[in-house]
């Protein structure tokens, strides 16, 4: 079986092809816009609405997943796309173009949560998960413990109360003025700071619950940066250590958080996902941490390249929904910008 | 902080200033100010990033009943919410810092937000849109730092 996946949520737009072959994934293509050299036929200017990009990439988008793949447009037997959550205008695009697919080739059409999807992208790896197991997704606009049944159920038992974790680092980044996206580089600058050299209160870990709160954290870092500015300290000298201090907080809270969730409630595997997953020091952490208290536990974080918005993770997704025989219909789908788990 | 039982009298008539010393109190002043709210307003935010944007929004939901936590919605730009209240039916809350383009706000349907009657709008990072913003119905709220890092300066302008 080859299934068609295409994912428009927020800034990215891509497509990609799996093949599935006794229960075994084989990943032909998973094509991310920004990877894709389109010529610029609008003259190089690059629009600034995310929606207009996403029409004008999808289509070579598609094109490019199908001849990376090595296969032609009619040997695809499934489409899936994400509805949501995400931005309307945006998931409208993929929507749209999928249920177009799906009616011209006369091939079942699959609806996908993107969310829960970026767990489901461990099982690219072809490992064997056991379940009931426990996701942790961090992005830019989530940040999530959820209890996983099985690969069709889930049920939220922690979220953020105010800001999610990416957006904290973009926040700071912003504080710092370190450009866009903050992820990546504070991480970065962490490697040469010291993480110990600014003592930033860890929000909420010790409340029983499972929620986070990071908006304090952000805040509490502009707190510091005011105040060594009047001491007229040299803030440039200080920013890998303020990074590394800020991201070592960050990590705390998200590591303490899982292993309680981890303590209440028993599972047999632990899944991370989503963007912030790419970050090497909350991998690190929460490996370390969990092997240490829970030994038998199989930990299953997701390869680089399927931590960011991907389509390849939504291809999975949809491969669940297609066992359990839960097809979309092409003339009522709707994109859903608030789609809950 | 002051007297805000005149509160709607200030807003028609005047700018106003608000001190807070605490978060819990950038919530209670949002929650007096909605008080003065019929549905149908749009409260346009301006401050920096860790002023409390988002605690005054979390004030303001809690005075409207709203069940569910209020998150940032700095990715998806706007979320609504249903109230618990009589006459407002819904919040909207939206968020411009990520925005690189009024009109993508409209294609999210900002339109139909604006001009219902039951609703409440609410805008973080306003000072992005201001162009945009309707002449009618608008209470511009800025927060700022105070003289101590704790404290915050509040004002209310229409």
């Amino acid at each position: 079986m080859k299934i068609l996946a295409i994912e428009t949520s927020c800034d990215e737009t891509s497509a990609s092809i799996l093949e599935i072959k006794n229960g075994r994934f084989n990943l032909l293509s998973n094509i991310v816009s920004s990877q894709v050299k389109i010529h610029a036929r609008y003259g190089g200017i690059v629009p600034e609405v995310a929606a207009r990009k996403q029409i004008e990439d999808v289509v070579p988008v598609i094109n490019e997943s199908i001849k990376k793949a090595k296969i032609k447009l009619s040997d695809i037997d499934y489409f899936a796309v994400t509805q949501g959550p995400g931005l309307v205008t945006s998931l409208t695009v993929g929507v749209e173009a999928t249920k177009t697919l799906s009616v011209l080739l006369k091939k079942p059409l699959i609806s996908v949560n993107h969310v829960t999807a970026h767990l489901l992208a461990n099982h690219l790896s072809n490992h064997k998960i056991k379940y009931p197991a426990l996701g942790l997704i961090v992005s830019g606009g989530h940040t999530l413990l959820v209890l996983i049944k099985n690969e069709s159920t889930f049920k939220i038992i922690g979220t953020t109360q105010d800001d999610a974790v990416g957006e904290a680092f973009d926040k700071v980044a912003k504080i710092l003025n370190l450009g866009y996206p903050g992820g990546p580089i504070i991480s970065h600058l962490a490697e040469k700071g010291d993480p110990n050299k600014y003592k930033f209160a860890r929000p909420m870990i010790s409340q029983k619950n499972l929620d986070f709160s990071f908006s304090g954290l952000k805040t509490a870092v502009l707190y510091l940066v005011q105040d060594l500015k009047k001491k007229k300290i040299n803030i440039k000298k200080e920013i890998p250590h303020i990074s590394a201090s800020f991201q070592a907080a960050a990590v705390d809270v998200l590591v303490s958080k899982t292993l309680r969730a981890l303590r209440q409630h028993k599972v047999k595997s632990f899944l991370l996902g989503g963007g912030v997953s790419a970050n090497q020091a909350l991998r690190d952490k929460l490996k370390q941490k969990i092997n240490s208290e829970f030994t038998d536990l199989d930990i299953f974080i997701p390869e680089l390249k399927f931590t960011g918005d991907n389509a390849a993770m939504i291809a999975v997704a949809s491969y669940f929904k297609i066992k359990d025989k839960k097809f979309a219909d092409a003339k009522s789908l709707r994109s859903d910008p608030h789609l809950k788990i | 902080m002051q007297n805000l039982s005149a509160l709607t009298h200030i807003l028609k008539y005047n700018m106003s200033t608000f001190n807070s010393k605490s978060p819990t109190q950038t919530q209670t002043i949002a929650k007096q100010i909605a008080n003065s709210l019929s549905g149908g307003e749009i409260l346009a935010l301006s401050g920096d990033l860790g002023v409390g944007k988002t605690e005054f929004t979390k004030g303001l939901a809690k005075y409207l009943k709203i069940k569910e936590s209020i998150t940032s919605p700095t990715f998806v730009l706007l979320k609504p919410y249903q109230t618990s209240h009589k006459k407002i039916k819904t919040l909207v809350h939206i968020d411009c810092y990520r925005l690189e383009n009024t009109e993508e706000l409209f294609e999210l349907g900002l339109n139909e937000y604006l001009s219902d009657p039951y609703t409440i709008t609410i805008i973080e990072w306003a000072d992005k849109i201001k162009n945009a913003l309707p002449k009618k119905n608008v209470l511009y709220v800025n927060l700022k730092l105070g003289k101590n890092k704790f404290e915050r300066s509040i004002t209310l302008k229409n």
